[in-house]
């Protein structure tokens, strides 16, 4: 049930404008967002939202470095 | 509708200085951006000395999507149909380089680079990717090869018939500025007094490439020595020492640099909703700006030219929503 609310939530977030400038105003605190859409009648935990991926986290620093050196050819080195 | 590259061009302006792209560019690069699929990297290539404006968008190809449709280079549309279809199996990726300068309102045909896969032979990838080329031509880019020493390796080769020439670029990785002048004092003695002027610019760098041209006439006049670090600016030093030696030199306005190092960084639908292009790319993912290396461009009785090149673009989810 959480699942498909929070796929929901998304699905109404790519398509609405005006629920994105919402958004926008509360900051990037993701408690407040999931109680914000709580109050919007979409109906997930924030453990829920963690859980099914559905707040993207950052890339480590690791993994962008691996993107960085796309164009440089990253199996070898020297230097 | 998928996402296109001007979709991610337009979300990563605010932390692209004017200093580095004036508006006027911006413009003409979203112009190119919005024909092209933004699926993965691209990078911005641009001109470090002070007063330079050039800029220049390169994208590398994952996908065929409409793109034979959106160039009118017959070359360029077989190549990229040979290599959709397998028939390059010793090519892991492919870069298009559009040079707004040859823009004029429209999509430039893109000079192509060919990444070589680690491994393969690297005369086969020479003969499929250019099966025509010239006699004597194919024999010097095939002696420039065969005078590469391991661990160093062609990675790129280049075609550059969309800036009108016949010649092709041939891009090694793993020769250290020093052994790349040593390396060029055999095969171009022309170009090696000025590499070995350039070299120490990028003295240290991880992941050093040198490049030149191979016509039917011979080499060309001039050499791109690259260099990069593995780490990100904020955990390497060494990438400010760099910058700092091109400002000394003057190849280098030292607002440029700043903008340069105000440039990496990641964002997620999370952290920009009201500008994240959420309608074609949906909420997921995670879209990067990193500095990819810096270029020294050396020929003979000139000034060395310093290029930046920073790359954008998104990384898509792993399993799409």
């Amino acid at each position: 049930m959480s699942r498909r609310e929070i796929e929901r939530f998304l699905s109404d977030l790519q398509s609405d404008a005006g629920l994105r400038q919402e958004l926008t105003d509360l900051g990037q605190d993701r408690e407040a967002c999931v109680r914000w859409a709580n109050a919007k009648g979409y109906w997930f935990t924030l453990d829920e939202a963690f859980e099914t991926g559905a707040f993207d986290s950052d890339l480590s620093e690791d993994d962008l470095e691996q993107v960085a050196g796309g164009w440089c050819g990253n199996e070898l080195t020297t230097g | 509708m998928p996402p296109t590259c001007d979709d991610w061009l337009s979300f990563v302006r605010p932390w692209l200085s004017e200093v580095l792209v004036g508006q006027q560019a911006f413009d003409s690069l979203r112009g190119i951006a919005r024909r092209l699929p933004g699926d993965g990297l691209a990078a911005l290539e641009m001109r470090l000395a002070p007063g330079a404006e050039a800029v220049d968008l390169s994208l590398k190809v994952s996908q065929l999507y409409g793109l034979t449709d959106v160039f009118s280079s017959p070359q360029f549309r077989q190549l990229l149909r040979r290599w959709s279809a397998g028939g390059l199996p010793s090519v892991s990726s492919l870069w298009l380089e559009l040079d707004l300068e040859r823009a004029a309102g429209n999509l430039p045909d893109p000079v192509i680079c060919v990444e070589i896969e680690r491994g393969s032979d690297p005369a086969q990838v020479l003969d499929a990717v250019f099966p025509a080329l010239d006699d004597a031509q194919r024999a010097l880019a095939l002696r420039c090869i065969a005078g590469i020493s391991p661990p160093a390796r062609l990675l790129y080769l280049f075609d550059l018939h969309a800036r009108g020439s016949a010649a092709i670029r041939l891009e090694i990785l793993g020769l250290a500025p020093d052994a790349a002048s040593a390396f060029l004092t055999r095969l171009a003695p022309h170009l090696a007094p000025a590499v070995a002027d350039a070299a120490p610019l990028l003295a240290g760098a991880e992941r050093p490439h040198l490049s030149f041209d191979v016509g039917p006439e011979g080499i060309g006049p001039r050499a791109g020595l690259e260099g990069s670090f593995v780490r990100w600016p904020h955990r390497e030093p060494r990438w400010r020492e760099l910058f700092d030696r091109l400002v000394e030199r003057g190849l280098c306005a030292p607002e440029k640099r700043d903008a340069v190092f105000a440039w990496p960084g990641q964002e997620t639908f999370w952290t920009a909703p009201g500008r994240w292009p959420a309608e074609a790319a949906g909420t997921r993912g995670v879209c990067v700006r990193a500095l990819s290396h810096v270029k020294v461009v050396a020929q003979p009785d000139r000034a060395p030219e310093a290029k930046a090149y920073l790359l954008f673009g998104w990384i898509g989810p792993a399993d799409p929503e």
